[in-house]
């Protein structure tokens, strides 16, 4: 029952956001636009490579992409008292919790499936092909973690009078650690070289990491969304 | 310091006592002599540092100290806000409060003497090394509690949501802890290895005693934070029964 | 770096340490010594009404 309730929930929320394409035109904008801007912030004196900052940039462009779809995820809500109706069904909370935290992890990771080849183009062609599957996995784990702290969050944040200000402030101090982690794997994964054993323990601190949130959101989610 | 409302009011107000001031004045007093004792063992019984750290090691003493009492601090608004969460008591949300400016006060003081004595020690005043880092990002999230509060006018949903922040916020603490110990940046000085403590014995009992006086500094602090909201809650007694 | 260097540096980080606790501590001291001040106000506002209650 509660499977296929999660199931209608993020339905839902695809369905609202495929119909109006908002959030994801947004996001995809967005990114690619910050990508240019890297390109001329970051023009290195002598044309040298600049592989050593790509993980930062890539996860610094996929954070604040992702801050932008959490704030129109819970927004929409909130302006038609949709969460309020919502409540008022049987619905386990946690289940509510699910559903807006997948349909979060899928808008970030449509935007991350055409992102990341233009990126890799740009600023890492030297990327080898056989890293892919150990890239994806990471950036799996680490949009799991994103989603699952800033769906959270959001939902906190979203029922204060600052709302889309607010989510920022609480939600980067929390995301760094899972940002270092992932920069620096990204980063060694798509360089020429690199020690990819570093990579394994960065992946295992980025699942723990996503372990505790995910804990902690099944925990308190009840008290988060206002009973 | 502060009086029972009782005497005050002629019995018609709540008696409504506050945290003991004579207590609260011998804790601070108290922490007082040990900061002063750690401060003369470390100045003038601990040998001078024989790394390139130097004379400026000896920032040592309060530094760390005050780095503990911080975390210590937040550790006590994230007890004190399950607390709240589970009894939902306005008193649990005040030592939350209470524990948090607290944390973020010597948290301040971390950063501050932390920069001194980088520069100090390597020249620089900023370097994105473990403890100035992770408490720079430990400040930037509690202040985040703050803007949190401010922004939810519902007295009950305002302590509701400021508990679970701090309760997730908490996540942070151990990460700011072990920054230390296993980030290898190899420019802090991991002061309690695996090993044991790596240090002079009388550079140990300095650490302990200023350890044990931030403490007992933080309780006393918090004691004081704690007295004033019992004042206000009292005020807005008084004046309710003015009112009404 | 010379002793007397470090020894100022040594001597602001304390110095900091001290200027915070202290401004701390009075800036309290002072908020309780108001807050006394306006309990012990009502308080009498309110026994001088209680006769004519």
């Amino acid at each position: 029952m509660g499977a296929r309730q999660y199931r209608a929930m993020v339905r839902k929320d695809l369905l609202t956001e495929l119909r109006t394409r908002e959030t994801v035109v947004a996001m995809f904008l967005f990114v690619v636009l910050a990508m240019v801007v890297f390109h001329y912030a970051f023009t290195v004196a002598g044309g040298g490579p600049l592989s050593f900052y790509t993980g930062g940039m890539v996860w610094v462009v996929f954070v604040f992409g992702a801050l932008l779809g959490l704030n129109r995820s819970f927004a929409h809500e909130k302006d038609e008292n949709v969460l309020d109706g919502l409540l008022l069904c049987p619905v386990d909370r946690v289940t509510i919790f699910l559903a807006k935290m997948t349909g979060n992890l899928i808008f970030l990771g449509i935007i991350q499936v055409v992102a990341l080849p233009v990126f890799a183009l740009f600023f890492a062609p030297q990327a080898s092909v056989a890293r892919l599957p150990a890239l994806l996995g990471l950036i799996l784990l680490a949009d799991l973690g994103i989603a699952t702290l800033g769906t959270l969050l959001a939902t906190i944040a979203m029922q204060t009078r600052a709302r889309d200000l607010l989510l920022p402030i609480v939600f980067l101090p929390l995301a760094i650690p899972l940002v270092i982690a992932a920069a620096s794997a990204t980063s060694t994964l798509l360089s020429a070289g690199g020690d990819v054993s570093a990579v394994l323990g960065r992946l295992a601190f980025v699942l723990v990491y996503d372990g505790i949130f995910l804990v902690l959101a099944y925990g308190t989610y009840d008290v988060a969304i206002g009973e | 310091m502060v009086e029972s409302a009782a005497t005050v009011a002629g019995g018609r107000v709540s008696d409504r006592t506050a945290l003991a001031p004579a207590t609260t004045t011998a804790i601070l007093a108290l922490a007082g002599v040990l900061l002063a004792a750690a401060l003369a063992v470390g100045f003038w019984v601990a040998p001078t540092d024989a790394s390139t750290l130097g004379f400026s090691q000896k920032i040592f003493y309060f530094h760390a100290p005050i780095a503990e009492t911080a975390l210590l601090a937040y550790g006590v608004a994230f007890v004190a806000a399950v607390l709240y969460l589970r009894r939902g008591d306005a008193r649990y949300d005040r030592l939350g409060v209470a524990a948090v400016r607290l944390g973020l006060l010597f948290s301040l003081l971390v950063m501050v003497t932390g920069v001194i004595w980088g520069r100090a020690a390597w020249g620089v005043w900023w370097a994105w090394e473990p403890r100035l880092t992770t408490f720079l990002i430990a400040c930037l999230l509690y202040s985040g509690y703050f803007v949190l509060r401010g922004a939810v006018e519902d007295e009950s949903r305002r302590a509701t949501y400021a508990a679970l922040f701090a309760v997730i916020a908490f996540v942070d603490v151990p990460i700011t802890f072990f920054a230390t110990r296993f980030l290898p940046e190899g420019l802090h000085p991991v002061v309690l290895g695996p090993s044991g403590s790596g240090m002079d014995a009388r550079d140990l009992l300095a650490f302990l005693a200023g350890l044990a006086g931030m403490t007992l500094l933080f309780v006393g602090l918090l004691r004081l934070e704690l007295g004033i909201e019992a004042l206000r809650e009292e005020l807005r007694e008084l004046k309710y029964r003015l009112e009404g | 770096m010379p002793l007397a260097e470090a020894a100022r540096y040594v001597a602001a980080a304390y110095g900091a340490v001290l200027l915070v606790f202290v401004a701390y501590l009075a800036v309290t001291g002072r908020r309780i010594g108001r807050l006394r001040r306006d309990v012990r106000a009502l308080g009498e506002e309110l026994s001088r009404r209680e006769p004519e209650a």
